[in-house]
């Protein structure tokens, strides 16, 4: 259906756009979760990582220019018995007592025994001696300070730094507890681990990816992103020193669950929108096409009736169409009614100019036969300006427009009178039965084929003839003949002539056929005229009137 | 004495040029008339005629048949139409007629044309016989 193909249209354009509107929401929506998800959990590693960073590593620089700095002097000096115990504590202490991270100072003789501590914990550890013999014995004279991890016999985490002193004195070392740095960075809830490249762990948030007796972190997990009991993780692992690695790690903040809810959720309402769409596509559609149908429909009941208007009443766009389409409707037939005006008008303007079309030929040549007849023949003088005067006023005068044939005859008389004054060899007849009489005729529409026979006919002979007939038919018809012995045409040309005049063609000179004609027709529009040409005669044959049953 | 002849079909208006006009006090007589141009053919040929007064329109044969066929007479010719049309005038100045007459006549003016017509047959003669004597011809009034 024609009519329904606007509907669609409309309602797939909706649909259209709808759809491609749900679909950037719910990827715009998608997006920003994935996004904010991600950079929030970077960010927060990141922030992590430089926390922990720097903390550790500006603890241990200066743990280590400490070393550095003392073991040629008051280090070797001690073990040299050089000065007492108490020097070393007191520059101990005022070291310790700056730093974030406390650690305990440990001297070792030549032979490798234990010196000096600030803490007797490590005299009773066995372990400990035999680990710190064990490093001492692969460091060199260079001045290289060494980092090791060492986990004591209450799991506790430490981290060695160690040097030797000079002249093999013996070595100096400073031991820190990772659980200082936990107690620091627990005070930002990081979640880190610090570990060797053997995994042995020095500090850590908590005691999870930590596994077996030797409590090693458990590298395998470990991913930029992995699943841990349910939790998904990101993590990330950096290197703080030559010796120690920082694993920071984070638990995703969106639970799972959450994910799962918001994707149902944003599907959800996609799925809402999709049956919005569909239901508001088919709404506006079927409204505006309504509105364009009943438009149409009323526009089809517009044809062929100039009086009818379009009731459509709304008052939105189809309303002020429908205002505007009647509003030029009004002006068409306006204008409709002027131009049938305006026709009326030309009609009758046209029939005066026809009836105007007296030839002025005769009125000249008549005057000379007055002005001549005046010399010798006053009477006929009289007459003829009598006659002449009664045509001119009857074909002057307006009131005579509806007139009969007799009477129109008549008038027509006078002017054969005068020509037969004039011409002395001419004659007419004139028959006319009584029902051809009362026949109304356009005034004197028979005055211009009388002209052509009175112009033509005496071109070849002076006893011109001319005959007016006029009778009714048995079907009711009339046939009116004006017949002449003029001989004028030939037959071809005459055959010629009455073509044209049957296709209403300009007849070059012959505009006394055409004329008269016309003037028939604007009262006749039926009427039918028929030029013919025998070996004596001219007949111009006219027919009036429709056929009725006899 | 010049010799008129008057060509006219329509017998009042021939009647009316005859005698409504006094030929005699202008040097002038009427010699014939003819009812058509044929006639008015045969006329000139039998009369040899000094001017012929023609009506245009006329059964047979029109005045300009009439002056085609008799080129070699010397008249001199004053045409007379019912109504005054451009391309009648410019047909006549193309054989030498130079007098043209509206109707109804103003005799007044038919005189005054009469008078050319008169000289114009005096120059036309006089040419004519000077020519047969002498190649360059003279004209004399």
């Amino acid at each position: 259906m024609k009519e329904n193909h606007f509907q669609q249209r409309l309602r797939k354009e909706i649909l259209m756009y709808s759809g491609a509107l749900i679909a950037i929401i719910s990827f715009v929506l998608v997006a920003i979760f994935i996004v904010f998800n991600r950079v929030s959990i970077d960010m927060q590693l990141d922030t992590t990582e430089a926390t922990t960073r720097s903390l550790v590593t500006s603890s241990l620089q200066q743990y280590e220019s400490q070393l550095m700095e003392n073991r040629e002097s008051i280090y070797s000096a001690y073990l040299e018995q050089k000065i007492n115990e108490s020097s070393i504590y007191g520059n101990y202490y005022s070291f310790n007592s700056q730093q974030t991270l406390k650690g305990d100072l440990i001297l070792l003789d030549s032979s490798l025994d234990i010196a000096f501590a600030t803490n007797n914990k490590f005299d009773e550890d066995g372990v400990f001696k035999n680990y710190i013999q064990i490093l001492a014995d692969n460091l060199s004279d260079e001045t290289e300070i060494l980092q090791r991890l060492y986990m004591d016999r209450n799991r506790n985490h430490n981290l060695i730094l160690m040097t030797p002193l000079d002249d093999n004195k013996g070595f100096a070392a400073y031991v820190i507890d990772g659980k200082e740095v936990r107690s620091q960075l627990n005070k930002i809830q990081a979640q880190f681990i610090i570990s060797d490249r053997y995994d042995n762990v020095f500090s850590s948030s908590s005691s999870q990816f930590i596994k077996g007796s030797l409590e090693k972190v458990d590298r395998q997990l470990f991913d930029k992103k992995f699943t841990y009991k349910d939790a998904v993780y990101y993590a990330k692992r950096s290197q703080l020193t030559p010796d120690l690695y920082l694993t920071v790690y984070q638990q995703r903040l969106i639970n799972p669950s959450y994910v799962t809810i918001s994707t149902l959720v944003v599907l959800l309402l996609a799925v809402l929108l999709v049956v919005f769409a569909f239901v508001f596509s088919k709404r506006i559609s079927y409204k505006n096409a309504r509105s364009v149908e009943l438009l149409s429909q009323e526009m089809k009941a517009l044809k062929g009736d100039a009086t009818k208007r379009l009731s459509i009443q709304t008052d939105d766009e189809f309303g002020i169409i429908t205002d505007k389409i009647n509003q030029m409707l009004e002006e068409l037939s306006d204008s409709n009614r002027q131009n049938i005006n305006l026709l009326k008008e030309s009609m009758v303007a046209e029939r005066k100019k026809l009836e105007a079309q007296f030839h002025p030929h005769f009125l000249y040549n008549t005057l000379e036969v007055i002005r001549a007849a005046i010399l010798f023949d006053t009477a006929l003088a009289n007459q003829l300006i009598l006659r002449l005067t009664t045509i001119l006023r009857y074909s002057i005068e307006e009131k005579n427009t509806e007139i009969t044939m007799e009477s129109d005859i008549d008038y027509l008389k006078e002017y054969l009178e005068i020509s037969k004054a004039r011409f002395q060899y001419f004659n007419y007849v004139i028959k006319l039965d009584e029902a051809c009489k009362q026949l109304p005729v356009p005034k004197l529409f028979l005055l211009p084929l009388i002209e052509n026979s009175l112009k033509y006919g005496f071109k070849h002979r002076q006893d011109l003839s001319i005959s007016i007939e006029g009778e009714q038919r048995l079907d009711g018809t009339y046939v009116l003949r004006v017949i002449d012995n003029g001989q004028a045409l030939e037959l071809h040309k005459a055959s010629q002539i009455n073509h044209q005049l049957q296709r209403n063609q300009m007849l070059g000179n012959h505009h006394g056929l055409m004329n008269s004609k016309r003037r028939l027709q604007l009262m006749y529009p039926e009427s039918r005229f028929e030029l013919k040409v025998d070996e004596y005669f001219t007949i111009i044959e006219i027919e009036i009137g429709e056929k009725t049953d006899v | 004495m010049y010799r008129v002849l008057i060509v006219e079909d329509e017998q009042i208006i021939r009647k009316g040029l005859i005698y409504g006009f006094n030929y005699e006090a202008a040097d002038c007589v009427v010699v014939g008339e003819a009812s058509n141009g044929q006639e008015g053919i045969d006329k000139i040929k039998e009369l040899n005629p000094d001017i012929v007064i023609t009506d245009i329109n006329m059964p047979i044969k029109d005045a300009f048949d009439l002056l085609e066929e008799t080129l070699d007479y010397m008249y001199a010719a004053i045409i007379i139409s019912g109504y005054s049309e451009f391309s009648n005038a410019q047909k006549a100045i193309k054989y030498g007629v130079s007098e043209f007459i509206v109707k109804p006549i103003d005799m007044e003016q038919f005189s005054e044309a009469l008078e050319r017509a008169k000289q114009q047959c005096q120059m036309k003669q006089t040419y004519t016989y000077d020519d047969s004597s002498n190649l360059y011809g003279s004209y004399s009034w």
